[in-house]
Parts: structure tokens; C-alpha cells; sequence
């Protein structure tokens, strides 16, 4: 079966088509009209009353369950074809879409997601029926109709947000990007064949944007939809906050780019393979691309190894998981940056500075440049990665400022009785995650994504008195 | 000229890397950290070239001390408040002047004719430390008709100016030649669209554009110009020239198509190096030249930058023809770039 570029309720017409390639795949792209979506917008809203508002928890948290477990699975056409299709459209590597589906569907498990539920309303049966609080009852309501704008730029990432949008009950609108609309469209697609009521109530389309027509469109989505959330770069967010003024009675919910950076204490450095192992995997995990990829290690001096040493080591486990879970491929134009980032330290170092750098024998599969000036840089990402001296991590917070606004995690190894005061130090500093090395990529259940809870922020609560007090 | 003799560009470019080996010390640290010295370098193809990044950090200089630079050409540019210019140190005016004007004659104005020019970009008294208000001088000065003038201040593009002297151009008859950034003719048309006014140039009317567009602007702008120039002004594509230079190069390259159209060659969108000068499309993960039709990062041995470095390495993409190049985007980058202001986009290249 070749897969659709779009899934819709049965009954709504598509005035045309487009037969678009993504890699060795072709997928049939949808050309929406503002009426289109305007008729397809209504039908979720009727969807999400009629089928959705109906459904437990305990119902919708078994059928996405049954969805993911279906993805865990190797077998699996819909996981295939989208392993299959995924290298060639991403770039990553096909070992890399392999791990990164399996992270992130893992993560999605019942289980957990009930864990999240409990977290952020305090019981996941608030969802369902009025229950009492501190006074008189409340129910949390999902929007009828969201709407997610997605970015294609980590595989399998849009799984959750379909999820968590069913499991508010809310009719989701999924907006793939014109990159990589294939994981939405094949997952979405096992939602539907475990529960075909959600045809009603799930629907995956794609516009390319930039153009008066999308623009349109994305009026439409705004003015019709009650909540929308948006994944992408800061200047597309910028872009549709712009426009949302207008649209009164919509929620925005935004997910921009972020950096991440990791803090290494001197205690950390006695075994070396087992501090720079777990960095790398930091670094190597989506070739850095992801917002919780570090851009830099400052590492600590005083301790039984130095710094350089740290770098190097970092190298050597860079190299060896180089093999395991090979970088993907990048662009002329960023092979090109890469090469410059490593051919400007290289003039540096000959000109006596004090620089090491260590870097893959041919190309730039990846590089670790160490160097003492204590800057906070952003890196060109693909596994390129700077190391620090320092001579206290206390010292890295005020090196942070210029990028409050961005920053995402910390990942910090230090001894336990460390740990409290720097992480105080590094949240003032705008940090909003801080974890063990190694661990960077992989956030516990009920994270708060950029510092805010997900699922209590997409409800509204309505609270139901009674005359006694 | 259109295929300069090997045998006498190796011995140049050998003699020329042996004195900057000897004269310039961040240049000769670099070839002796790759084991590339005069005595090891036996042909152009080996010369080590410097990326252009580093001359935002490197005095590249040839100079005695205590001896001055007749010029120190800067880029502009900030990343995130960060100072961000390169330095192209130029001891002696006259080679680049030397380097820009046959080549500009032999593909703006392969007809012999003078022409008055309109320049859309800044003059040397207003920006003085800019290579390319120094090239569009150098070419003012000796090939421009009386009239020739500046439409680019700090304080913006004087569009009234220029529109007004190109409706006396088409009144008169008398055609003229546009020089200026791409970004400042992107302007151009668009008031003119927007003002729902269009100018007939009288022929042998002609422009040259250069630069690239900052990131934001749509990208079929910039490819779409040379059809709004037809439509707006009245120049046919052969009438249209694309430049490529850089601050840190002292030679400029062209398209080739104008000088196809009068030499009646078929036409050629693409880079013709001078003879002083060789390009190369160099793979960036092998750092080997792509095959003719293969994609890389440009890099320039170029004979008229005696006092700096003569071998760049840019982040400017390219794609390799026969005899040349066809440019692909500059600078393109993974580097972050911060809020710039219009005026600097306009002078990427002061």
C-alpha cells in the first residue's frame, strides 16, 4: 500500500491532489481550499462530540497503548515503511530512526502516559467525569478542536502530541510539515486501525507555507481551532503569534528551538570512559539536531584528569559510536560549515592558541574542539561539539545570559551534595531541565517541555457548585 | 584569455606563496602545521588556503613594519553583538585596481560602449573601508559617462532618484548601465511593481548585480529578478550580468553571458575566473575538487591579493563547469546569525 500524504473523514472531497516524492517514496499530497478545511474543521468538531466526549480515559489510554505496542513491534508494516522512508527524507542514519522511533514510542507507553495524567490534574478521572476539590466538583475539558503544527525534524516526535490530544479528548488537527510528513500520516493511520471511530476525530493534512494562500489557510486553523500548537523554528512561531491577534478564544501553545549545554564536576572525570561515553551519546543522539542536544561541555579542572583529557575521551567514544549509530547525512552547504568550524580552529591552534582538536579521520562525521576561552557558543550541531575548562561550574551560569530566552537542559554530573546549588544557580540562569550526562535526550515522564506542564496547560477546568458549603 | 597559459600561473603563484610563506606569520604557521612549505609545494594545486573566516581574526599582511597598507577593506557584520568584520589588508591600490578593470570591460562592456552608470550601492567617500564601493569606483572612474552617480547612503536607496533618472534615460534615448547590490535592485522593482510603473531602457541598457539576499526574504525573489528586470526596465536576460566578489578577494567574476551575446557565443550563466586567478569546486568532506557538474565550497588562488593571502577557502557554494563555475549561495553556513539590520545586509560586502 503506498501511504496517503493526508487522512481525512471519509465523505470530505479533495478538489486535487499532488503526487509528491519523499525520497523513495511517494506520497499523495493533499491541496486544500479554505472551504475543504473549513468543512473538515466542522466534522472534527462533530467527531470529537459525537465519538470522542463519549470515551473514557481508561478507553482512549488502551487504544493508544495498543497503537504504540503495535510500533514497538519490528514487524510492523507501518513501522517499516516509515524506518524505510525516514533515512532518506531526515538524513539520519537508518540505525538512528530505528533507536529514536523506539525512544520516543517507549516513552508513550499506558503506563507512563496514566503517570503523566496523575501528575498534571492529580487524577486522570478528572477527564471524565466531576470530581470533587478543594470546594464543590470540577471536570477537565480538552478543546474540541486543536490544531498542531508540526516540524519534521525528529522522527516519531508528533507521536505524543497526537496522543496526549486524544487522550484530552480534543479532535486534533495534524499540520505535517512539507518535509517530512510520513511518520504522522503512517502513525496516525495505526490509531485509526485500532479504533476507527477516531476517523472522525483525527485528521493529518500539510500546505507549504510563505505563500498568501497558506497564509489563508493558517487564518482559518487560527480563528476555528481552540487551542493551537505549534512545533518549529522561533521565526515560524514569531509568524503565527503575529497573526493570532484576530482570533479570540484561541490558545496558543508553542515549542520553539532551544540549546542545551552539559556541566562536568572534577569528580566526575576519575573513570574517564565512563563520564565520556554517556556525553557522547548526548552528542550523537539525532546528530544534535534535537533541542535537547548539548552544544558544549564545561568541564572542570582539579580533578584526576584534566579537561583535554575529558575532550579527547569524548573523541574516542564519539569514534566508537560512529560505528554503532553512524551520523547522517548533512548538505553540501553544512559540510561546508563543518569543515570551516574545524579549519578556523585548526588556523588558531597553528598560530600557537591553545586548542585541541579531535575529530573523525575522513570528513566531519564528528569534532570535539577544545579551548579556553569560557564563551557560551552555539555549535553547528552534526556532532560537533566544543569542551571548556573551567575552574568552578559555578562560574558557567553568568556565561549563560545571552541565552536565557533559549535554553532547554543542562545535563550536569556532579557529586550529590553539589547538585542542589547548581541547579538553583543554573534555573535562575533560565535552564529549565537538568539531568545526568547521558540522559540528556531521554526526559523522565512529566517533564515540563520549555519549563511548562503539557497536558495541564491544553485543559480548561469547569467547576461545578453546590449550594452547600 | 580564456584558457591562460599553465606554465607561466604555476611559477607566479610558487613565487608568490614562497613571500608570503616568508612575510605573513599566521599564513606561514598554518601551511607549516599541514607540512605545505615552498620546499614541499611543487604546484598552485597544493597552496594551502586559509577559510575566509579567519580573516575576521588574522592580520593577513605582507607588510614590513613599519610600512602601512595603502587600504584595509572590511565586511561588516555582528553575530549576536559580537565584532564580526574581516580584514583584507591591501598594500598597493593599483594591483586590484589592476585586477578590476579588464575583467569588468571584458564582460560589462565587451562593445566598447560608455555608459553613463547608475550605482545602486555606496560611494568610497561614504563608506571608505568597503571593497565594493571601491570597485564600483575604480570602474566609474574610467569607463562611466559624465552623469554617473550614487543612489546608496546610510541613510538608504534614494528609489526617487533613480527612477527619475531612468525615465530621463528612456526620454533621451541615451541607455545607461546599473551597477549595484541585489538587494537594493530587489527594492527597485518592487516600488516600481508597487507603484505600477515601468521604464523601457533604451537598448544596450544593462545591469550588474551582486550579492546574495538576507535569509527572510523569500528566495524566489532573488531568482526572479533578471524577469523583472525585463519586465520593469526593459533589459532583456543577455543584458543582465550577475557579479560575484568578495572583500577578502582583490578580483571580482561575471556570468559570461553578455560577452557570449556580442562575441555571439552561446550564452553562459556561469563564472569565468580571470586568467590571474584559479577556482576551484572542492568537495567539503574530502577537500578534493568535484568532477565537472559536482557541488562544493569555492576556493580562490588569486594572483592580485600579493599583500594578504592568495588562496581562500569559502563557505560560498558552487557547481563546477568546464570553464568555470555557476554560483550556487554564499555564505550559506550552519553558524548562527543574529538580528541584522537592513543597512548591514546592504553591505555585506563593505
Amino acid at each position: 500500500m503506498k501511504p496517503a500524504g493526508y487522512i481525512l473523514p471519509p465523505g470530505i472531497k479533495l478538489q486535487s491532489t499532488e503526487i509528491r516524492r519523499y525520497g523513495a517514496s511517494t506520497l499523495e499530497v493533499p491541496e486544500l481550499t479554505a472551504t475543504t478545511l473549513s468543512d473538515l474543521m466542522n466534522r472534527l468538531i462533530e467527531g470529537q462530540k459525537s465519538f470522542l466526549a463519549g470515551q473514557t480515559t481508561d478507553r482512549l489510554l488502551q487504544i493508544s497503548d495498543e497503537a504504540v505496542i503495535r510500533w514497538l513491534k519490528k514487524d510492523n508494516p507501518q513501522r517499516r515503511q516509515a524506518e524505510e522512508a525516514l533515512p532518506e527524507i531526515t538524513g539520519f542514519s537508518k540505525p538512528m530512526v530505528k533507536v529514536g522511533l523506539t525512544r520516543l514510542l517507549e516513552g508513550l507507553r499506558a503506563d507512563r502516559l496514566r503517570a503523566v495524567l496523575k501528575e498534571e490534574l492529580g487524577d486522570p478521572r478528572f477527564l471524565d467525569e466531576f470530581l470533587p476539590r478543594l470546594s464543590g466538583r470540577s471536570k477537565a475539558f480538552g478543546p474540541r478542536l486543536m490544531t498542531q503544527i508540526l516540524s519534521g525534524n525528529i522522527p516519531g516526535l508528533s507521536a505524543g502530541g497526537l496522543i496526549y490530544g486524544l487522550l484530552v479528548k480534543s479532535s486534533v488537527l495534524a499540520k505535517v510539515s512539507s518535509q517530512e510528513p510520513v511518520f504522522t500520516n503512517l502513525f496516525a493511520r495505526t490509531l485509526l486501525d485500532v479504533e476507527p471511530g477516531l476517523a472522525e476525530c483525527l485528521a493529518v493534512v500539510g500546505w507549504k507555507g510563505g505563500n498568501r494562500e497558506a497564509e489563508a489557510l493558517e487564518d482559518l486553523v487560527l480563528r476555528r481551532s481552540e487551542l493551537v500548537v505549534v512545533t518549529g523554528s522561533n521565526e515560524a512561531i514569531a509568524a503565527i503569534k503575529s497573526r493570532l491577534l484576530n482570533s479570540e478564544g484561541t490558545r496558543l501553545a508553542t515549542y520553539g528551538h532551544r540549546i542545551s549545554l552539559g556541566l562536568i564536576g572534577r569528580e566526575a572525570l576519575a573513570d574517564l570512559p565512563a563520564i565520556a561515553d554517556p556525553a557522547a551519546l548526548d552528542v550523537a543522539l539525532y546528530d544534535q539536531q534535537g533541542c535537547l542536544s548539548p552544544h558544549l561541555f564545561y568541564v572542570e579542572s582539579g580533578g584526576i584528569h584534566t579537561p583535554r583529557e575529558f575532550a579527547r575521551a569524548l573523541g574516542d567514544s564519539l569514534s566508537r559510536l560512529e560505528r554503532r549509530l553512524p551520523r547522517g547525512t548533512v548538505s553540501t552547504r553544512t559540510a561546508a560549515a563543518l569543515h570551516h568550524f574545524r579549519s578556523l580552529y585548526e588556523m588558531r591552534q597553528a598560530d600557537g592558541q591553545p586548542i585541541a582538536i579531535y575529530g573523525s579521520e575522513t570528513g566531519n562525521l564528528w569534532t570535539v574542539v577544545y579551548e579556553n576561552d569560557p564563551s557560551f557558543l552555539p555549535s553547528p550541531l552534526h556532532r560537533t561539539v566544543r569542551v571548556k575548562p573551567i575552574d568552578d561550574l559555578s562560574r558557567v551560569p553568568p556565561l549563560l545570559s545571552d541565552w536565557r530566552a533559549y535554553l532547554q537542559t543542562a545535563g550536569v554530573a556532579v557529586r550529590p551534595d553539589r547538585l542542589e546549588g547548581l541547579a538553583n544557580e543554573l534555573s535562575a540562569a533560565g535552564v529549565n531541565r537538568i539531568c545526568p550526562i547521558g540522559r540528556m535526550q531521554d526526559p523522565a515522564t512529566g517533564w515540563h517541555a520549555d519549563g511548562r506542564p503539557a497536558i495541564a496547560e491544553w485543559v480548561r477546568w469547569v467547576d461545578l457548585e453546590s449550594e452547600s458549603k | 584569455m580564456a584558457s591562460p597559459d599553465a606554465r607561466r600561473f604555476d611559477p607566479l603563484a610558487l613565487d608568490l606563496f614562497a613571500f608570503q610563506f616568508q612575510q605573513n606569520r599566521p599564513y606561514r604557521n598554518l601551511c607549516m602545521a599541514r607540512g605545505l612549505t615552498p620546499d614541499t609545494v611543487s604546484s598552485w594545486m597544493q597552496i594551502p588556503a586559509v577559510p575566509a573566516a579567519a580573516f575576521k581574526e588574522f592580520r593577513f599582511s605582507c607588510l614590513d613594519p613599519p610600512e602601512l597598507p595603502e587600504a584595509e577593506f572590511m565586511t561588516s557584520g555582528t553575530t549576536r553583538g559580537i565584532k564580526n568584520r574581516g580584514t583584507h589588508i591591501v598594500p598597493r591600490l593599483m594591483v586590484i585596481h589592476s585586477a578590476i578593470l579588464p575583467h569588468f570591460e571584458r564582460f560589462l562592456l565587451p562593445d566598447g560602449a560608455r555608459l553613463k552608470m547608475l550605482i545602486l550601492a555606496g560611494s568610497p567617500t561614504v563608506w571608505p573601508k568597503s571593497s565594493l564601493s571601491y570597485m564600483m569606483e575604480t570602474v566609474r572612474s574610467r569607463f562611466g559617462a559624465d552623469g554617473s552617480s550614487y543612489f546608496l547612503d546610510p541613510s538608504g536607496l534614494n528609489l526617487d532618484g533613480v527612477i527619475d533618472a531612468l525615465e530621463r534615460s528612456q526620454k533621451e534615448g541615451e541607455p545607461v548601465l546599473l551597477l549595484g547590490l541585489s538587494l537594493a535592485f530587489l527594492e527597485l522593482v518592487e516600488k516600481l511593481r508597487s507603484a505600477g510603473r515601468t521604464v523601457v531602457l533604451p537598448s544596450g541598457s544593462r545591469i550588474m548585480d551582486t550579492g546574495g539576499v538576507k535569509r527572510g526574504t523569500p528566495d524566489i525573489a532573488l531568482k526572479d529578478l533578471p524577469a523583472a528586470y525585463e519586465k520593469y526596465l526593459g533589459i532583456p536576460r543577455p543584458f543582465v550580468v550577475n557579479e560575484y566578489g568578495m572583500t577578502e578577494m582583490g578580483s571580482q567574476f561575471y556570468d559570461g553571458n553578455l560577452n557570449a551575446y556580442y562575441t555571439g557565443s552561446p550564452p553562459s550563466f556561469y563564472k569565468v575566473p580571470p586568467p590571474w586567478v584559479r577556482t576551484r569546486v572542492v568537495d567539503p568532506e574530502t577537500l578534493k575538487p568535484t568532477p565537472i557538474g559536482g557541488i562544493g565550497m569555492l576556493q580562490h588562488l588569486d594572483l592580485a591579493n600579493c599583500g594578504s593571502v592568495l588562496a581562500v577557502l569559502t563557505e560560498d557554494l558552487g557547481q563546477a563547469v568546464e570553464d568555470g563555475f555557476v554560483l550556487l549561495g554564499r555564505r550559506a553556513g550552519a553558524e548562527p546569525r543574529g538580528c541584522s539590520l537592513l543597512m548591514e545586509e546592504l553591505h555585506e560586502r563593505s
